[in-house]
C-alpha cells in the first residue's frame, strides 16, 4: 500500500490529504480511505496554536458544500451581510451539533461549528480572510477531484535510475575486471603492452643460477672386451637395480642469492654443497668441479660466462656470468664481524691481561662467553667448561653491568666474544657474534 | 434550463441559444427558474456598485475597465466607453437611470468576468484592506484612520453621492457599512473561481440549481 498526499497551502489555511492506494491499483481509480486534516491559523493575536480539523473524504465534501452555500446563498448575495454589524461576538453553543454549519456573526467575523469533524473545538471563529482561504482550499480540491488530478501519476524518477543503472554496471565491471585480474596472472612473456615497456634502472638481483643435471658416466668397453660374450647371470643371484641420482642433485640444488653475495661464505657453502656425502653416493666418483673465482662486488672486471673456464661436459655448476649485483640496502649491510672488526676484543685482551690469573688453571685453560652490550658494560656471562665455572671468581672476570671496554660502533648492538685464559697468562679472545 | 431562462424576458434580454453564454457554459450555468423582478433589480445594482468599489480602491476607470473587457474578449458587448456608461445605467439607482433598463444575461456575464478580472489583477490590495479592516475592527479603531480604508472610504462615498440616488434613510455608517460589504465582496471574486461565486450569488442559484449543478 502506498500512502499518498497531497497538500494545499494558503496564507492562513492549510489543507492535507493522505490517501492509501495499492500498487496495482490504477490512478484513475480515488484512493481508499481518504482523510484530510485543516490546519487554521489562530484568530487571536496571541495564539500561536494552529486549530485543527480532521475528518474523511465526505465530511471534507460535506464541508465544502456547507462553505459554498454559505457564501453565494448569504455572504455574498447582493444585499447580504448588510444587516449584520462588522464584529461581533461569536454566541456560545450549549449543546453539540449534529452537522457542519457556519454562521455569520458580523460582516468580518463567521462561526464554524464543527460538528462531527474530528477538532478540540466544537466553534471556530474565523474572520473574513480565514474563510476566504478556507472556500479557496476547498474549491481546490473539489477541483481537483472533478478532474481525477488529485493524486496525479508520480513521474517515473528517471534521472536516478538512470544513475543507478550507471552506478551498477560500472561497479559490475570493475569486479569482473578485478577478479579477471587476480585469477589469471598476465603472460608477461608474451604481453606486448609489457614487452613495450621499458626496463626498471632498480638495481635487480638475478636469479641464482641453476646448475645443469650432470650427466651419469658411460664408460665405453675397449673393442677387445665388447666384442666378448656376455655371461648369464647365475641364477639365485638378483641383479642390483641401477642406483639413480635423487630428486635434486648437486647441480639442481639451488643456491641461495645470499650465499652468493659475499666472499668466503658463498665459496664455502658451494664447496660444502659439493662434497655432500649423499650427493657423492648418489652420483659416485666424479670429477671435483673447479669453482670460478666469484666476481667481487666492488670494482674488479667482470669476466663473461664465455671467458670462464667451464664446461658444461665436466658437470661443473655454473655460476652467474656477470658479477652479482646488489641493491643498494644489501651493499650497506655490514660485513661479517673479523677479529679486527671491534676494537672491544683487544681491549677485553687488555683488561685479562691486567688481572692476575691464578696459576692453578687447568692446562687447556678456560674459556668465558662473554656478551658485551651496546655500552660496552657486561651483559652476560657463561662458563664455557666445569674449570672455567670453578674458577669464575678467580680470573677477575668483571662484573655483569660493569662498562670495561668502549662502547660498541653504532650499528652494532651486542657482541659475543669468547675468551680464553692460559696459565701462563696469555688470554685470546673470539668474536662468536656481531648484532 | 432552457424553457425556465426563456420566461426572464420580464427586465432582462435573453440571447438564444441561451447556453451559449460564454466559452465555458458550465462555469456560469444559467438558473433553472424564472428571476423575480427583485432580484434583477438587485442584479443590476449590485454590479454596478462593485464596480464602483473597485474603481475606488484601485483608482481605475473606464479605460482599465474596457481593457479588461479586450483582455476577455468581450469587445462584442462593451465595446466602448458609451457601451459601458450604457450598461451601467441600467442599475435603477443611477441618477440617470431612466435611459437605459434592460441588461441582457450576456451583457449581465460580461460585467462578472471583468469585475473577477480586475479583482484577481488587485488581489493583493484587497487582501491588503480586508485585513486592514479586520484589524482596525478588532482594535474598536475607525476604518477611516487607517489611509487605504481612508482613501477608499472616502472616495467610495463621493462617487456614491455623485452617481446614486441616495435614499433619505441612508447614514454615512450606511454607505460605509456598505463599502466595507463590497470591499469583503471583492476578496471573494478575486481568485479563478471568484466568477462562478459572483454568478451565483447574483441568482441565489444554491436553491434552484438542478442536482449535480451545485
Amino acid at each position: 500500500m502506498l500512502t499518498l498526499t497531497r497538500q494545499f497551502h494558503f496564507p492562513s489555511c492549510s489543507l492535507i490529504l493522505q490517501g492509501r492506494r495499492a500498487l496495482l491499483q490504477g490512478w484513475q481509480r480515488p484512493p481508499r480511505s481518504l482523510q484530510f486534516e485543516l490546519r487554521l491559523a489562530p484568530t487571536e493575536p496571541g495564539e500561536t496554536e494552529l486549530i485543527r480539523i480532521q475528518g474523511s473524504a465526505e465530511q471534507l465534501s460535506q464541508l465544502q458544500q456547507v462553505v459554498q452555500q454559505y457564501l453565494t446563498r448569504s455572504l455574498l448575495a447582493p444585499g447580504g451581510g448588510m444587516a449584520v454589524p462588522l464584529h461581533a461576538a461569536p454566541a456560545r453553543v450549549l449543546k453539540v451539533q449534529e452537522s457542519v454549519t457556519l454562521t455569520q456573526r458580523g460582516l468580518l467575523t463567521h462561526e464554524l461549528t464543527c460538528g462531527p469533524l474530528k477538532t478540540p473545538h466544537t466553534q471556530i471563529e474565523l474572520n473574513a480572510t480565514q474563510l476566504f482561504d478556507l472556500a479557496n482550499a476547498l474549491d481546490t480540491y473539489r477541483q481537483a477531484q472533478q478532474t481525477q488530478q488529485l493524486f496525479l501519476p508520480q513521474p517515473l524518477p528517471w534521472r536516478a535510475i538512470a544513475a543507478t543503472v550507471a552506478l551498477f554496471t560500472t561497479v559490475m565491471a570493475a569486479g569482473i575486471f578485478y577478479w579477471r585480474r587476480t585469477s589469471t596472472p598476465l603472460p608477461v612473456a608474451t604481453s606486448p603492452a609489457i614487452e613495450s615497456m621499458e626496463r626498471e634502472t632498480t638495481p635487480v638481483i638475478p636469479p641464482p643460477p641453476v646448475a645443469r643435471p650432470t650427466p651419469l658416466p658411460t664408460p665405453q668397453l675397449p673393442p677387445e672386451l665388447a666384442g666378448l660374450e656376455q655371461l648369464p647371470v647365475p641364477a639365485g643371484v638378483d641383479v642390483p637395480a641401477r642406483p639413480q641420482p635423487p630428486a635434486h642433485s648437486a647441480g639442481q640444488r639451488p643456491v641461495s642469492g645470499e650465499r652468493a653475495n659475499t666472499g668466503e661464505n658463498s665459496t664455502a657453502t658451494i664447496a660444502g654443497a659439493e662434497t655432500d656425502p649423499s650427493t657423492d653416493a648418489a652420483t659416485g666418483p666424479q670429477p671435483t668441479p673447479t669453482v670460478p673465482a666469484l666476481p667481487t662486488l666492488q670494482g674488479g672486471t667482470p669476466e663473461r660466462a664465455s671467458e670462464a673456464p667451464l664446461a658444461m661436459g665436466e658437470a661443473t655448476p655454473t655460476l652467474p656470468t656477470e658479477p652479482l649485483r646488489l641493491p643498494a640496502s644489501a651493499t650497506d649491510r655490514p660485513s661479517l664481524p673479523t677479529r679486527d672488526a671491534i676494537a672491544q676484543l683487544k681491549e677485553i685482551e687488555q683488561y685479562f691481561a691486567r688481572q692476575s690469573h691464578p696459576t692453578e688453571l687447568p692446562a687447556q685453560g678456560v674459556v668465558y662467553r662473554l656478551t658485551v652490550g651496546r655500552d660496552g658494560s657486561l651483559t652476560r656471562l657463561r662458563p664455557m667448561s666445569a674449570a672455567a665455572a670453578a674458577a669464575v671468581d678467580r680470573v677477575g672476570l668483571p662484573r655483569l653491568g660493569a662498562v670495561f671496554v668502549s662502547p660498541l660502533a653504532t650499528p652494532y648492538r651486542q657482541a659475543e666474544v669468547d675468551v680464553q685464559l692460559w696459565p701462563n697468562g696469555q688470554v685470546e679472545t673470539r668474536l662468536e657474534s656481531l648484532q | 434550463m432552457n424553457g425556465g431562462l426563456a420566461k426572464m424576458t420580464t427586465d432582462m434580454d435573453l440571447p438564444t441559444p441561451l447556453l451559449a453564454v460564454g466559452t465555458d457554459a458550465t462555469a456560469l450555468p444559467l438558473p433553472s427558474e424564472p428571476v423575480a423582478g427583485e432580484t434583477l433589480t438587485s442584479i443590476k445594482s449590485h454590479l454596478d456598485l462593485v464596480l464602483l468599489a473597485l474603481e475606488s480602491l484601485t483608482g481605475i476607470g473606464s479605460d482599465g475597465i474596457l481593457q479588461a473587457a479586450v483582455a476577455l474578449d468581450l469587445e462584442m458587448v462593451v465595446s466602448d466607453r458609451v457601451g459601458l456608461w450604457r450598461l451601467r445605467q441600467s442599475n435603477p439607482q443611477r441618477q440617470s437611470a431612466h435611459g437605459r433598463k434592460t441588461l441582457d444575461v450576456e451583457e449581465a456575464r460580461a460585467l462578472v468576468l471583468m469585475i473577477c478580472h480586475l479583482a484577481a489583477a488587485h488581489q493583493s490590495l484587497i487582501r491588503r484592506a480586508v485585513t486592514l479592516l479586520e484589524q482596525m475592527t478588532r482594535q474598536g479603531k475607525d476604518p477611516y484612520r487607517a489611509a487605504l480604508l481612508g482613501d477608499y472610504l472616502d472616495r467610495f462615498t463621493n462617487t456614491y453621492h455623485e452617481r446614486m440616488k441616495v435614499p433619505e434613510h441612508h447614514t454615512p455608517d450606511h454607505l460605509t457599512h456598505l463599502a466595507c460589504k463590497l470591499l469583503v465582496d471583492l476578496l471573494f471574486y478575486s481568485v479563478p473561481q471568484g466568477g462562478r461565486r459572483l454568478w451565483l450569488a447574483l441568482f441565489d442559484f444554491s436553491l434552484t440549481l438542478p442536482p449535480g449543478n451545485s
